[in-house]
């Protein structure tokens, strides 16, 4: 790695994070939601292949298996151990398809808005003056709208669709990184080591791109898990909503909803069991974050 | 003045219902009802909406009223005939008075039209009801209306508009919401609105025809099903509307309860597209190349109409409300056809005629339609999606707002046409004018003589065409009606749409109350009574 020296404190840090890491993984809740995360995780990457049957195939899923409930077997013989949704889904295979696409809409935007973010952060701290008066309002524009708000009335223009969630997602959380980014690197840029790139007449692109960015990224890293916990939380409220994923492939979100209109009758499974899969998700992601967290913070770590 | 003395009432029924009394005895002519949605105006002549349609007759009269299966009654106007070709003659009530004390006369009438037609920024004017008729006072109680050409619907149309006083006639849309004006000759008169909260009537007790048992209702609007449901169970209120079906296994469970049904007008029916006039790419072949609609072929529409099994969705996704359909009327309603029933399932047969037109390998399409306009109408289209897959078209689904869908559904197109190949939508008529969804979706589109403007597929038929014209200018109305369902047959045959089904209506009161229903889903208060 060509680094330049006075650029060393990253690697102080990386060593911290790394002692930090060992050192607080023996805590049960780290453990825990960090457990509960890798399976997650391995549920939606496996779920066509652990999956009793396939909820998107229109061809397989027959109307007539509608709201059996949990344990029931349905017309060719599988046993929907969880129960059906009202257009005759096995509830398990859907809630593994729709973790799926939760996860991969809250990943997704939250990666894509984390570049973004990142950049515009890094471009307003470093240039300062009017550059970061001026993509600072926009940040502050976009976040005076609540983010929900904003998502609604992009989906409405944009129309149904994976793609179309998560353009909607980076739109709304760009903002919140960029903000973030700016912060840390604004009292970065005042270190010696950066005054000291610039004597050396380093390019600009080097100086952002070795120097700040390395240092600033870290409270990033604890914002980026908890913004993919928000993401899934904005995603599923979107599909309740009824914008969002098409509904022939439903997300979590969207089958919590489908579920809602048949809890006085009794069919619970419908929301229930997907409500409990996105709370245990969502639970889980923001737990580690705050683990990362207080990992993470100088101010916190003995 | 009213409104204060009524207070106490309202307080003393509230009292009655938190003790858990029946409120059978003192406090019976009190009635507290729950719609879907309340009217966007209390203009009887702002916007020609069904809501806002049905309530009007609470408190104003047409000259025609209609029953609960459209039918036509007299109103303000005792009987009518044709004199001529082109001339309707309506004999008036003598001795109605209008809520305001002064007397109704042709006059009233002659005026109610010239406000009904020019009333400033209604999203959808009356207008339609009175074009092209004139109308002369003969004396006090007649009244003629004559038209360019014959016309066999003035009285349908005449069942439409309220008659206001003529003392009104340049009242504002505000003067009728806020009281002012609204004097009708109603079973009801107006109390008062608050929008979004509630809306009260009081009854005439000099209604000409016969009075109705409530002193009060009180309205008012949820747009939740289940909060409606939650409402009438907890005895918040005392009759709603348009019970979730799937709620209803719980009111028909619990005691105390009595639901009233009827299969409603309300058709849900797809539009397969059959002009070659490309469209956006919602068919493609299995590679993903957009083709021309495969529905240009009878064999194929009549092919989605086998694949869809139209029990099966009345049982899993209405829970028994919808009565599967196949033609717009429901049994026993204005137009309705002996010789044409529901299309039974029959995959196989589905196959055959898809295998017949070419089209064996398959292909892809993508279905539109709205969502939550229609009860249901996602899981619908879900459904229908699941039972064409399963013959063989790999379809998916699109939904979208209904504002957005109907917007696209009639000029999304390249030229403001219509943009989709297959969308689910619904119709009822509103009316009661049975010429009315053939001239709309049936008739070759022809905008500037009102013929088609609801054709987005293509349908055309110069042998139908004529049929329905026919009917439609001649003043014997028999002959109009055979001529209409002659027209239904041949293009119900051809599949002009697919039709799916009809919505069955729902009501619920609380034990005691008896609600007359018939083929309209929109409610009407005064046939709400209690039983005797």
């Amino acid at each position: 790695m060509k680094k330049v020296q006075i650029a060393s404190s990253s690697f102080q840090d990386n060593a911290k994070i790394r002692n930090a890491l060992l050192e607080n993984f023996s805590q049960p809740t780290t453990l825990l939601s960090g457990g509960l995360l890798f399976l997650v995780a391995l549920c939606a990457i496996f779920a066509p292949l652990i999956a009793p049957t396939n909820p998107y195939n229109l061809a397989v899923v027959s109307i007539m298996d509608s709201r059996l409930a949990p344990g029931e077997e349905m017309f060719d013989g599988t046993v929907a151990w969880l129960g059906t949704d009202g257009a005759g889904r096995d509830i398990l295979s859907a809630i593994l398809f729709g973790l799926r696409t939760s996860l991969l809409v809250a990943v997704c935007s939250a990666l894509i808005a984390l570049i973004i973010g990142l950049l515009v952060g890094l471009i307003a701290a470093f240039f300062g003056g009017r550059t970061d008066t001026f993509l600072m309002r926009i940040v502050d524009i976009q976040l005076s709208f609540p983010a929900i708000l904003v998502a609604l009335v992009l989906l409405a223009v944009l129309g149904k669709g994976i793609d179309k969630v998560i353009i909607a997602l980076v739109i709304v959380q760009w903002a919140i990184y960029a903000r973030t980014v700016r912060a840390t690197a604004i009292v970065e840029r005042r270190k010696e080591y950066i005054e000291a790139a610039t004597c050396l007449r380093l390019s600009n692109f080097r100086i952002i791109w070795k120097h700040l960015l390395p240092n600033s990224i870290s409270p990033l890293i604890v914002l980026a898990t908890l913004q993919t916990a928000h993401s899934i939380s904005i995603e599923a409220t979107l599909s309740f909503l009824g914008v969002g994923v098409p509904i022939t492939e439903p997300s979590l979100g969207s089958l919590i909803s489908n579920g809602f209109d048949y809890i006085l009758s009794g069919a619970y499974w419908i929301t229930l069991f997907p409500g409990i899969m996105l709370l245990a998700t969502v639970a889980a992601i923001n737990i580690f974050g705050d683990r990362l967290r207080v990992l993470l913070n100088p101010r916190l770590s003995k | 003045m009213k409104v204060s003395t009524l207070k106490p009432a309202i307080f003393m029924t509230a009292i009655a219902f938190s003790l858990g009394f029946s409120v059978s005895s003192a406090s019976a002519e009190n009635l507290k009802v729950a719609l879907a949605a309340e009217p966007t105006s209390m203009d009887p002549h702002y916007q020609n909406l069904t809501i806002n349609n049905s309530f009007a007759t609470q408190v104003y009269n047409a000259l025609v009223l209609q029953d609960v299966n459209q039918n036509l009654l007299p109103g303000l106007s005792t009987s009518w005939k044709p004199i001529d070709d082109k001339t309707w003659e309506f004999k008036l009530r003598a001795g109605v008075k209008f809520h305001n004390g002064s007397a109704f006369s042709a006059e009233d009438v002659v005026a109610t039209m010239q406000r009904a037609a020019n009333v400033p920024n209604s999203p959808s004017s009356f207008a339609t009801f009175t074009k092209g008729k004139t109308f002369k006072v003969i004396d006090d109680l007649t009244l003629q209306i004559s038209t360019e050409k014959p016309y066999p619907f003035t009285p349908n149309d005449m069942s439409r508009i309220s008659i206001i006083d003529a003392a009104f006639v340049d009242a504002t849309t505000e003067d009728f919401n806020t009281g002012v004006a609204s004097f009708g000759t109603g079973p009801f008169t107006f109390t008062k609105w608050l929008p979004g909260d509630l809306l009260e009537i009081k009854r005439n007790d000099h209604y000409w025809g016969s009075a109705v048992e409530w002193d009060n209702i009180i309205i008012r609007p949820i747009s939740d099903g289940t909060t409606r449901t939650a409402a009438l169970m907890a005895g918040d209120v005392d009759f709603i509307e348009r019970v979730s079906p799937s709620d209803l296994p719980i009111l028909e469970s619990r005691e105390g309860i009595s639901i009233f049904k009827s299969v409603s007008n309300r058709l849900l029916y797809l539009t397969l597209h059959m002009t070659d006039s490309p469209i956006k790419p919602y068919v493609t072949d299995s590679n993903d190349k957009p083709i021309a609609s495969p529905f240009r072929d009878v064999r194929m529409r009549k092919a989605v109409s086998l694949a869809i099994n139209r029990k099966a969705i009345a049982e899993r996704v209405m829970d028994g409300l919808s009565a599967p359909a196949g033609q717009f009327s429901p049994e026993g309603y204005i137009g309705y056809s002996n010789n044409l029933k529901p299309d039974l399932y029959d995959p196989e047969q589905a196959k055959e005629l898809i295998s017949a037109a070419g089209y064996a390998d398959g292909f892809k399409l993508t279905m539109h339609g709205p969502a939550g306009r229609y009860s249901n109408d996602t899981r619908i289209l879900e459904a229908i999606a699941q039972m064409l897959s399963r013959v063989g078209i790999d379809t998916s689904v699109e939904t979208m707002p209904a504002s957005v869908f109907f917007k696209r559904f009639a000029r999304g197109g390249p030229d403001k046409k219509p943009e989709f190949t297959a969308a689910m939508s619904g119709y009822a008529n509103g009316s009661g004018e049975p010429s009315h969804p053939l001239r709309i979706f049936i008739h070759t589109k022809q905008k500037e003589r009102g013929y088609g403007p609801g054709n987005r597929n293509g349908y055309s038929n110069s042998e139908v065409d004529k049929l329905i014209e026919d009917g439609r200018s001649s003043m014997d109305i028999a002959m109009g009606e055979k001529a209409f369902i002659e027209a239904t047959n041949v293009a119900m045959q051809e599949y002009a749409l697919v039709p799916i089904h009809h919505e069955i209506a729902t009501w619920a009161a609380r034990e005691g109350i008896v609600y007359e229903h018939g083929a309209l889903d929109s409610t009407f208060l005064h046939y709400i009574s209690a039983k005797k």
